[in-house]
């Protein structure tokens, strides 16, 4: 064969699809690596991505935080971790062999003698572990310490890998991307200096679940859906994501952001895209975010938001047979706070296929139960051939993506009931997708964090659609200054302003 | 619920009934048709429970059991739920000239629209019925290491192939190929010499062989060598080693615990660990596959000219 040299692995063939795709050789830095999410989320998913044999032989873990740990006790803290949060099944072989691939460096964020030694750290590894210089560094971190870190990252060197021996550096935000379009444009414009735009991750983690990406499948793979995906059969589109819990542990963070700015900015509004978004030229990362940041920025607010733009804060009440709390007798949170914890708005989306169509955005916390779905509810039929009194009971078609829980898709469509009369009435038929598939779908961080380690970024907003959803929601938050949101009593689904704004219209919230 | 001497229509009302006391959900995915024996029966259910939970199917499992007796007879079992996880299943015991006429009991049974599996653990000449389930299959799987002479019978797979077959053999080696591709995903240098320490009468490590001759141009040498496995589903292969045109080498090798090392030039040594899957979650695999695996078709022709020697279907 001589000196031939490949370029590309000759061994994968892109038709062998039980070849999984497994990242090259790396390390994954976790600053922040003793709080709920890396002990919850992020090593439970190593060791799942482990379980199914997607990592790559050389993988190595490198916690950062401010204990004075050694090695063997961030292995082990790691090791309990995984093992009560992972998904699949504990097997010991497993963990035995990314035992000894954990490295921890102590170390505050204005700490330059750490970050040194980090930087020592993850260069030994190159030799040690042979990670050939790839490193993945996740902010599991107050958003208020990341300029620190990134300025770090960029006085030792770390962000940027071409002088020092190659291979690629990438880092993974969580959000809040900034709390408004100012701050993230600023954030954005300090994370893209330090690394570059392209090695940017920003998690979004309902971008992760498999159901979200099979929106795209339902829109895009089928004929019976996408021709009545408009403005001639689609009436409105309601978007719910419901949570049943209160704001925890995260009085300081919430209190200051508020729903909109927590969820309403970066999980709906991306719900929102895929769910409106045009058919993209193909599958690739930025044909699908054009798609995406194109629709985003063709939203539009409604003229009166007095009536389009409700806020509500959860007053004490019942859920799930417990009484609880209301918001302003939560611990740390001031008696005078002006927070939502609950925001509905009505927006439009100025484009041919989306003319005249209300969508209809809702979340809130102390709801009835946790949900996440989106409603695509038709138009009455043009003409119906039956009497008024067949029909009393027979409401809009309707189609419901369920993102979570019991992820599936639910249709509702009018049926004759049995018997002698023409009497109709709605009925819904149901594609169960989580009851049955859920034992082996991945959890939403394992997905993305394997998509980080392989730099396939899809399923990753970038800077400009977080740009975008930032004008959508600074217009709420401006309108918002300064008012009281509406007590709602908490177990229920929020306060009667909201309920106030499609009945203006004829129309109602849907029981999710 | 159990049905003596009955008929398909009896058991597709049986079917029915169960359906909607358990209110039935109706997202089936496929059909999977096992063929089995009383022997193997416990086997392929427990199998067959653990890839339901992914895949959500109709199971129609054919025992034939009196091939002797000239009256034909269908006993069968109904479940929804039970022992067999979330599928609906039908167990089949068919006498006489019932089992020779499978095709004609198992269509109505199956649910429309979706693909049908067939899937044997037997060796599939046993009871001349290969082209009984060819007729119907969209796919087929077989499990070639479970015959006399498992290479034989693989050739017999590759002689016989048509589009959509695989073979649990090359489904248990896809972790064994991942790793090692994923060992290529740096080298540059073309290989010159492969050396493959197997059990040369593992089919598995025919298809490795072929693998890798198909992708790297270059024909690996299998040497016999007796692999010690902690499970029945793995393949009875101890170590791949490549020699690459600058000289280097790169070698991954199984221990008998599990423990497999990566051995490259250059770089420190990596472990991994392999283990053997059950043969639920083999087929779990296979099942996420519908189409035809194009990739086997290819390793399999590389096989049939080069590995299987001189052979003739007996």
């Amino acid at each position: 064969m001589g000196e031939t040299l490949h370029t590309s692995n000759p061994l994968r063939d892109p038709a062998d699809r039980r070849l999984p795709r497994i990242p090259e050789p790396c390390a994954l830095v976790i600053f922040g690596v003793t709080g709920d999410l890396a002990k919850k989320k992020l090593i439970p998913a190593v060791y799942d991505l482990a379980n199914r044999g997607l990592l790559p032989a050389s993988f190595v873990i490198v916690g950062f935080a401010r204990r004075d740990w050694g090695d063997e006790t961030f292995e082990e803290m790691a090791r309990e971790a995984a093992k009560s949060h992972a998904r699949t099944p504990w097997r010991e072989e497993v963990w035995a062999r990314l035992a000894g691939s954990f490295k921890f460096v102590p170390g505050t964020f204005d700490d330059d003698e750490a970050f040194n030694r980090l930087d020592a750290t993850v260069d030994e590894l190159r030799e040690t572990h042979g990670i050939v210089g790839n490193a993945a560094f996740y902010f599991s971190i107050p958003p208020l310490a990341f300029p620190t870190v990134l300025k770090q990252l960029k006085r030792t060197g770390m962000s940027d890998n071409r002088q020092d021996g190659g291979g690629w550096r990438r880092v993974v935000v969580e959000k809040p991307f900034g709390e408004d379009r100012e701050s993230a444009a600023e954030l954005n414009h300090l994370v893209d200096e330090v690394f570059t735009a392209n090695d940017v991750f920003r998690i979004d983690h309902y971008l992760g679940k498999e159901t979200v990406q099979n929106i795209f499948a339902l829109r895009f793979a089928n004929a019976m859906f996408e021709p009545i995906w408009n403005s001639n059969y689609v009436d409105h589109v309601q978007i719910t994501m419901a949570e049943d819990v209160g704001i925890g542990s995260r009085a300081g963070f919430y209190d200051d952001n508020g729903a909109a700015r927590d969820v309403l900015q970066n999980h709906v509004l991306q719900l929102l895209a895929i769910a409106a978004m045009e058919q993209p030229n193909g599958f690739e990362a930025e044909e699908i975010r054009t798609e995406k940041l194109k629709v985003l920025r063709a939203i539009k607010l409604h003229d009166d938001l007095e009536a389009t733009a409700i806020r509500g804060q959860y007053a004490d009440g019942w859920v799930q047979g417990r009484p609880v709390k209301g918001y302003l007798a939560e611990d740390n949170i001031p008696q005078t706070s002006t927070t939502e914890t609950y925001a509905a708005v009505q927006l439009g989306i100025q484009n041919r296929r989306w003319n005249g169509v209300p969508f209809y955005l809702r979340t809130g916390k102390r709801l009835p139960k946790r949900v996440t779905e989106i409603a695509v509810v038709f138009k009455e039929a043009p003409h119906m051939p039956f009497a008024d009194y067949d029909t009393k009971t027979l409401g809009n078609n309707q189609l419901v993506i369920r993102v979570q829980p019991d992820e599936g898709i639910t249709v509702k469509f009018g049926s004759k009931v049995p018997g002698t009369g023409m009497e109709l009435r709605d009925i819904s038929m149901g594609f169960g997708y989580g009851e049955t598939f859920t034992e082996s779908s991945p959890e939403a961080y394992e997905r993305l964090i394997l998509d980080v380690l392989l730099g396939d970024k899809t399923l990753f907003p970038d800077a400009q659609e977080v740009d975008a959803s930032w004008a959508v929601v600074d217009p709420l938050e401006e309108f918002w200054a300064g008012t009281k949101p509406e007590p709602y009593e908490s177990g229920t689904w929020g306060p009667t302003g909201a309920d106030l704004m499609l009945q203006s219209s004829g129309r109602r919230w849907r029981r999710a | 619920m159990h049905l003596k001497d009955t008929t398909t229509g009896d058991i597709m009302k049986t079917l029915a009934k169960l359906l909607h006391e358990v209110g039935g959900a109706s997202g089936l995915a496929l059909n999977l048709v096992a063929l089995t024996t009383e022997d193997e029966r416990e086997e392929v259910e427990k199998a067959a429970s653990v890839a339901a939970q992914e895949h959500p199917y109709r199971l129609i499992m054919a025992i034939p059991r009196d091939l002797e007796t000239d009256v034909a007879r269908i006993d069968a079992e109904v479940t929804v739920g039970e022992r067999l996880g979330s599928a609906e299943a039908i167990i089949l015991r068919l006498d006489g000239p019932a089992a020779a006429h499978l095709s004609s009991i198992v269509l109505p049974m199956l649910a429309s629209d979706v693909p049908v599996v067939t899937w044997w653990l037997l060796d599939p000449v046993r009871y001349g019925l290969e082209q009984e389930l060819r007729s119907f299959a969209d796919r087929r799987i077989t499990y070639s290491a479970r015959a006399n002479d498992p290479v034989q019978s693989l050739y017999r797979r590759a002689e016989t192939y048509v589009s959509g077959d695989t073979d649990i053999c090359w489904t248990r080696i896809s972790l064994w190929r991942s790793l090692i591709a994923s060992a290529f995903d740096g080298v540059t240098h073309a290989v010159e010499k492969i050396t493959i320490k197997a059990a040369e009468n593992d089919p598995s490590a025919q298809l490795m062989a072929a693998w890798l001759h198909t992708r790297l141009g270059v024909s690996p040498e299998i040497v016999d060598t007796t692999v010690v496995r902690n499970s029945e589903h793995l393949p009875a292969i101890a170590s791949v080693a490549f020699t690459m045109a600058g000289g280097e080498t790169m070698e991954v090798e199984r221990k008998a615990d599990g423990t497999t090392v990566l051995r490259q030039a250059g770089l420190p040594k990596r472990r991994q660990t392999l283990q053997g899957r059950t043969l639920g979650q083999l087929l779990a695999e296979e099942l996420r596959h519908i189409d035809p695996d194009t990739a086997y078709r290819k390793v399999l022709e590389t096989f049939q000219e080069h590995y299987a020697g001189e052979r003739a279907i007996v």
